[in-house]
């Protein structure tokens, strides 16, 4: 793809219109000045940037298929998000929109947060100054939430786009499961979807976040994710992709402080045309950090994947260990997989390994199965769930990991 | 009659043959042994059967009462009544064992119908208790990080689990020490009956010790050249299988 058909695709976008802006602007006068503001300057940065044809952080990916070059409006009902969540003691959970209304402060101090900004900056500016709801959620600090909340994303059809930004803060030694999922509105027709969020883990807290996403095939979706883990703390972090026609992730944790465990971990069924395109980064800035990353692609008939993770260990993150690995698993001669690890380490005292493999599937594991009356069909799904396991045992709630593997097996059927 | 019969098989892998014009015939109710040395084709015969890919099949059937396998993919013979105890159980990381022989189960039930949780895990534990297998082996994954022990174990409780109508045991006692061994051929004793055949392939007689076998059959260079009775066994473990190649060349 050359410069110009790369300029033509921001440009065609009807987010770069100003009129566009100015009438979505004016739809929102009701909100602070610093917040009007605000999505301004973003826009005016998305619409500023330039994209570079050979950019590493778009390697072996389709960007045009990441584009907004086909956004017909943005969506405008307020049904995008619902929480199930019995108990509000000890945590703030809120839609964006009321936040703006009624406790604009509290989102003030948020929105200096920032990225992750792994290549994908025009999807993140346009989120930036377009999201007109996310949620934020806060937990007090000692307050351990036992009952899992649950927050639904809806995303529209009709070629319609939706930005959702959300905020989790963690205070320090509190605790939380949140379980996020993403769904299309039906399965008629695709939209646009990103999901920009920010989590901060402060001093001692333990967050174990577990996103499913099962759009329909005919959506796009941007899934951002900026995480700052401080000191003790512990995130784990785990996605589990089988929806949309074309996905890119960035997923990004800084271990900020000494003693912060960052886990990260993803599986991904890519079937018919989907693409998945993974950036993800472990930035360690601090001594006795801890990071794993997992992350898992199974791909059938023409699906694609490209994953590309870096390990950076600044000068300061003695101690550090870190790991990284990326399996894909081929079921079909059609699909592919590009995978491209990386370590940057200017610590001297640190232990680090990445690895990556792409294999097909085992002739003799499938004889075997195959060989005990189960059709080849059902062989390729243990298989795949079998090859998943390692991930979704890592879900701490019973009642949720029979649900993904069961989410998972029904993406076979379809 | 019900049998499995194996009719002029030829068979051969990447162009090399393995296999010429073998024949033999296991009426149900009977337990045959196919003793034979390294190279001989006796693990060729039992993947043949079982449907394996990699092996060509020039000539000759193989029938189990009447049903033609030859041609078919492997889950439909298996799902015809044939079993294939491997001598290498293949390790399958992240699925369970519980939820293996719960797919092979259910790839047998009627359209619509499925294995009913409770009554499964009740056959299924009583089962693993009869074997000596630990009842936390079902949450394991199958055969990953097992002993060899436990490797056969477990195909006997797959064997048992799945009731098929003629089992082939392929060099089950390899790798086993003397306590495997008995309980392993305990387990198969248990399995049989009038209504069942089993094969036993091994290289050695020890076996044949406890899983004791109507009729013995001698193996050499892809074919059947002797067959008798349970004693022929102890007259190759004395003679060795250098007598077999006498007798073939003479």
């Amino acid at each position: 793809m050359n410069l110009s058909s790369e300029k033509n695709q921001a440009s065609n976008s009807l987010f770069c219109s100003p009129s566009f802006f100015n009438e979505f602007a004016d739809r929102r006068s009701w909100e602070p000045g610093w917040l009007a503001d605000f999505r301004k300057e973003k826009w005016e940065e998305a619409i500023a940037i330039q994209s570079n044809p050979k950019d590493e952080r778009w390697r072996f990916s389709q960007k045009g298929r990441l584009g907004y070059s086909k956004v017909l409006g943005l969506a405008q009902s307020e049904e995008s998000l619902s929480f199930e969540s019995p108990d509000r003691n000890g945590l703030i959970l809120e839609k964006m929109e009321r936040m703006i209304l009624e406790n604009p402060n509290a989102l003030r101090e948020v929105s200096n947060l920032s990225g992750p900004g792994m290549g994908a900056e025009e999807s993140y500016l346009f989120a930036r100054a377009f999201s007109a709801t996310g949620f934020y959620l806060r937990i007090e600090k000692n307050k351990r939430i036992d009952r899992p909340l649950i927050i639904n994303h809806t995303a529209d059809g009709d070629g319609l786009a939706r930005f959702h930004h959300n905020f989790i803060v963690l205070e320090p030694f509190s605790e939380v499961i949140l379980i996020e999922k993403i769904n299309s509105a039906d399965d008629g027709s695709g939209g646009f979807f990103t999901n920009l969020t920010h989590v901060e883990v402060g001093e001692g807290a333990k967050i174990q976040r577990i996103l499913v996403q099962d759009l329909n095939l005919k959506s796009s979706l941007h899934n951002f994710e900026n995480m700052i883990v401080r000191k003790d703390a512990l995130l784990s972090n785990i996605a589990v992709h089988l929806g949309s026609e074309q996905t890119r992730v960035e997923s990004k944790g800084s271990l900020t402080e000494d003693g912060a465990e960052f886990e990260n971990s993803s599986i991904t069924l890519g079937r018919e045309n989907q693409l998945f395109d993974q950036r993800t980064m472990q930035q360690h800035l601090s001594r006795n950090g801890k990071s794993t990353l997992t992350f898992k692609n199974a791909l059938l008939d023409k699906s694609k994947s490209v994953f590309s993770g870096l390990i950076k260990v600044e000068n300061d993150a003695q101690n550090t260990n870190a790991y990284q690995t990326n399996r894909n698993l081929l079921l079909s001669d059609n699909a592919e997989a590009d995978s491209m690890p990386g370590l940057e380490i200017l610590a001297n005292e640190v232990k680090c390994s990445h690895g990556a493999t792409t294999s097909k599937i085992d002739e003799q594991e499938l004889f075997y199965l195959l060989s005990r009356g189960i059709s080849r069909s059902v062989a390729e799904r243990l298989i795949v769930l079998g090859f998943f396991e390692e991930v979704i045992e890592k879900i701490n709630l019973d009642s949720h990991l029979e649900e993904v593997r069961e989410s998972i097996a029904q993406s076979f059927g379809t | 009659m019900s049998s499995l019969q194996i009719e002029n098989l030829s068979a051969s892998i990447n162009g090399k043959p393995i296999l010429e014009n073998l024949s033999l015939d296991l009426p149900a109710g009977e337990v045959h042994a196919i003793m034979g040395p390294n190279g001989s084709g006796k693990s060729t015969l039992s993947k043949v059967l079982a449907g394996h890919p990699d092996f060509e099949v020039s000539e000759g059937s193989a029938t189990i009462d009447g049903q033609e396998l030859l041609g078919l993919e492997p889950d439909e013979i298996s799902r015809l009544g044939l079993f294939l105890a491997f001598q290498y159980p293949i390790e399958v990381p992240g699925v369970s064992i519980a939820n293996f022989i719960r797919s092979a189960l259910q790839a047998r039930m009627p359209e619509g119908e499925t294995v009913k949780a409770v009554d499964y895990y009740k056959e299924l534990y009583e089962k693993m208790d009869e074997i000596g297998m630990d009842r936390k082996f079902t949450a394991r994954s199958l055969n990953d990080g097992f002993s060899g022990g436990e490797k056969k174990r477990c195909e006997i409780l797959q064997m048992s689990m799945l009731n098929p109508r003629y089992c082939i045991l392929d060099e089950t006692d390899s790798g086993l020490d003397i306590d495997a061994l008995r309980e392993v051929s305990l387990g198969v004793n248990r399995m049989r009956c009038p209504e069942r055949g089993i094969l036993v392939i091994t290289h050695y007689q020890r076996l044949l010790e406890y899983i004791v076998p109507d009729k013995v059959h001698v193996m050499w260079e892809g074919k059947i050249v002797l067959s008798g009775d349970k004693e022929l066994a102890a007259e190759l473990e004395s003679k060795g299988y250098d007598w077999i190649r006498d007798e073939v060349a003479a």
